[in-house]
């Protein structure tokens, strides 16, 4: 998780400075492209780890041991905090980042159901007319 | 003593289960989408953070017993889990990350549909 979370960390970011450039407006598919760059993003990331998903420990651990294996994303320098596993700061953080991302669309989900079905239908009675 | 992940990701299942039929109900009655996937997001995250409570008191230098006796259950069946597991850190992310992806498709195919009903 911590890895996919670190290689997400520049999406992110170019995520929220586009929503709030644009007046803090989403579309579909900025959120597509967001999902599509983090997963690309996170793949590079657990590079190395792959391998043990195809039964194969030798040359995960030779991927492991490379003079470069901190080009997918440091993922060697991390690995070697054994105890960054037992951290809550990774599950945190990432609750963080996905409770930002599902809020910003579920913003724009809202404003425009508003917007398609017209005050007070979609959420209630509209409010009494003032003056 | 199981991962945090895989009680976190307990918590969300269980909330996001609770909460599923009303989005299901909206979604085929053309009804608007927003109440009830933010009753579902809000359930699915908060009964995460609910169910890693134990975890937390414990990191933050609490006592540990929280994690043991038939009432640690309150928090999404932690005491449950605990006695039968100490891993979980895999399936735990697989789940969280699986529930984040069904969230996440379903607000995109809800914003795709608003933005449909917009333009009319």
């Amino acid at each position: 998780m911590i890895h996919v979370l670190l290689a997400s960390t520049l999406p992110l970011a170019a995520f929220f400075a586009h929503w709030w450039w644009r007046g803090r407006r989403v579309s579909p598919r900025a959120l597509v492209v967001l999902a599509l760059t983090c997963l690309a993003s996170g793949l590079w990331a657990v590079v190395p780890d792959l391998p043990r998903l195809w039964g194969d420990p030798l040359y995960y651990h030779q991927l492991h041991y490379r003079s470069y294996c901190d080009v997918w994303w440091f993922h060697c320098s991390i690995d070697r905090r054994s105890a960054i596993d037992d951290s809550m700061l990774f599950p945190v953080l990432f609750v963080l980042a996905a409770a930002a991302v599902l809020a910003v669309a579920w913003r724009e989900l809202a404003r425009r159901e508003r917007a398609a079905v017209g005050p007070g239908d979609a959420v209630g009675p509209a409010p009494p007319e003032r003056g | 003593m199981a991962h945090a992940n895989l009680h976190m990701a307990a918590g969300m299942a269980v909330g996001t289960a609770l909460t599923v039929w009303p989005v299901a109900r909206a979604w085929f009655a053309r009804a608007p989408l927003a109440r009830p996937v933010g009753r579902m997001l809000v359930a699915a995250y908060a009964l995460g953070v609910w169910a890693l409570v134990p975890n937390l008191v414990s990191a933050a230098g609490g006592p540990t017993a929280l994690h043991r006796g038939p009432w640690a259950n309150v928090f999404v069946g932690h005491g449950a889990i605990d006695a039968r597991t100490h891993g979980g850190l895999l399936i735990g992310e697989a789940v969280m990350v699986a529930l984040l992806g069904v969230q996440y498709a379903l607000l995109v195919a809800a914003l795709v549909r608003a933005g449909r009903r917009e333009r009319r």
